[in-house]
């Protein structure tokens, strides 16, 4: 029963009581001209009965308060210890420092207590000096009044701090509470243990190297069979041509087409040998420069030109724009000569295979699209496309590599690759931002 | 008598233009193809005493060419590969550029 209503009905049964007090004069006189007991008991039985339903009232009210009392004692023991079984059940550390009291701690869940390895009794009443080395228990503290100072919520990213079981490194959010006055109260911290997650992303991070580096030399030995074969066909020509120089000694003639023909095909084998130059980049850092997106495309498609004329295919640049994107060059060529032969690579099968690339912005994005007159990607494909390994081709024809070395690749340049659905024909779609 | 024949084919016109002109003579009668079909074709119609084929062709290879033509004529494999498996059948395998005296001796032993 809330207060007020309480406040009221003892008003009220007050009242009655007083104003039936206020016969009691008139009864008292009434009795003393009219001395018949009977006459005096009913002249004086209201009273008796109001002063009665007062006492009544005021006692009923007193055992409800009692109950009242009784019950939220028992909902605040019934939330403090859901608050208790979830505090320490919690697998992240929370603790709880008192600002006024020199930021002791008086709350330390059981998740804490492993992670320190020490005991509640052992922590409560302490602060970081009693625990942690003194340049750690300042850098704690300072965060701490910042905390407060802010009267926001901090979160440290990363946090080192030495237990027992060695060095771990958390991820702590420290929120302040304040009193209903406005001076701080206590400092409630949540941490996360870390450690193991930034092991496991700084493994993922060197697999990820080993991995670029395995698909390099997959793509160099690739690439190297069809170097040779592409040399050798223009050496072919020159040794042929050489031939026929020496029986045409007599024939000027002859002889001018016949170093014509020796001079295009030394350009043809140069040319080739230009585009392996960027393989042979000494360092492995990637190297950002601003170049400009129709260049990058017209290189990538020059690189594939003998592939999609070994496999028949039309490798057409359908549009494209003015607009330069942040890169590494040798990267993104990387990654669009992988699309594109992908792309021929589903293309050869068709009817009419063809592969066209568009280049458009789409507000400050610089948008790469590149199309093959495939049908598109089963479903079943479409959630794999970009797990390493996973390939459709023949054994022996791809790595299965290109599609998540090149996402990875587009990550590190804040661009993103994806599968584009709204097409009729397979379209994959690299998204930069525009410099 | 009549000369003999002899077949090449190769997706590369430069070489084929070369190879015809080195090696068409008195004695020989080159015929050069850069379809596949046409040579097969060809074959079928007037059978040469021996045919070059190029390995890597345009959607296919000399080996498969080599499965639709008949098992008597002599077949020689010419590939700018660095190296390829399951060639077989061929009397010799020979790799670009090739030698022209290499070439004209296996020309004037037929």
């Amino acid at each position: 029963m809330e207060s007020s209503s309480r406040k009221k009905i003892l008003i009220r049964t007050t009242l009655t009581g007083a104003l039936i007090g206020c016969f009691f004069p008139i009864l008292a006189y009434l009795a003393r001209q009219n001395p018949n007991v009977l006459f005096y008991i009913i002249c004086t039985a209201p009273m008796v009965l109001g002063l009665c339903a007062y006492l009544v009232s005021r006692t009923r009210i007193q055992a409800e308060d009692l109950l009242i009392n009784k019950r939220s004692e028992k909902k605040i023991n019934d939330q403090k210890r859901l608050l208790e079984t979830i505090l320490n059940h919690l697998p992240n550390m929370v603790f709880a420092k008192d600002y006024q009291n020199g930021l002791r701690f008086v709350l330390f869940n059981s998740a804490g207590e492993e992670l320190l390895g020490l005991r509640n009794q052992d922590l409560i009443g302490k602060n970081d000096y009693d625990f942690f080395p003194k340049d750690q228990a300042d850098f704690f503290t300072a965060k701490d009044r910042e905390v407060f100072q802010s009267k926001k919520k901090v979160v440290i990213e990363q946090e080192p701090i030495n237990t027992p079981q060695g060095s771990r490194v958390l991820k702590t959010v420290k929120v302040p509470t304040f009193r209903d006055d406005g001076t701080p109260d206590l400092l409630i911290g949540i941490s996360v243990d870390i450690t193991e997650e930034l092991e496991l992303q700084r493994s993922l991070e060197s697999e990820r190297g080993r991995s670029l580096l395995h698909s390099k030399l997959a793509a160099l030995g690739e690439m190297s069979a069809g170097v040779a074969h592409e040399i050798n066909n223009p050496l072919a020509i020159i040794a042929g041509n050489i031939g026929l120089i020496r029986r045409y000694r007599e024939d000027p003639e002859k002889l001018e087409t016949k170093v014509q023909a020796i001079e295009k095909s030394v350009e043809r084998i140069a040319k080739i040998v230009r585009g392996l130059k960027k393989f042979a980049r000494v360092s492995d850092e990637p190297h950002f420069e601003e170049t400009a997106i129709s260049e990058l495309i017209r290189e990538s498609v020059s690189l594939t030109e003998a592939k999609a004329q070994r496999h028949q295919t039309r490798v057409e640049i359908a549009s494209t724009i003015d607009a330069k994107i942040t890169c590494d060059t040798v990267e993104i060529e990387q990654v669009m000569v992988n699309l594109i032969n992908n792309a021929i690579d589903a293309a050869k099968s068709t009817p009419d295979p063809w592969v066209k690339i568009h280049a458009f912005l789409d507000s400050d994005q610089v948008v790469v699209q590149v199309i093959d007159s495939g049908t598109g990607v089963t479903p079943d494909v479409e959630a794999r496309l970009f797990e390493p390994f996973f390939t459709t081709k023949e054994v022996g024809e791809g790595t299965g590599l290109g599609l998540s070395i090149s996402k990875g690749i587009l990550t590190q340049h804040k661009a993103t690759l994806q599968l584009n659905r709204n097409m009729k024909h397979t379209c994959f779609e690299i998204r930069f931002k525009k410099v | 008598m009549g000369r003999i024949r002899i077949f090449y084919l190769d997706d590369e016109e430069e070489l084929l233009a070369i190879f015809q002109e080195t090696f068409e003579s008195d004695r020989h009668e080159i015929r050069t193809f850069s379809s596949p079909n046409d040579l097969i074709l060809e074959v079928a119609k007037n059978p040469p005493s021996l045919i070059f084929l190029d390995y890597r062709l345009p959607s296919t290879t000399g080996l498969e060419v080599a499965k639709l033509l008949p098992d008597s004529i002599p077949k020689i494999l010419i590939t700018g590969d660095l190296n390829i498996s399951g060639a077989s059948g061929f009397q010799e395998i020979l790799t670009k550029p090739f030698s022209i005296s290499e070439i004209q001796k296996i020309l004037d032993q037929l």
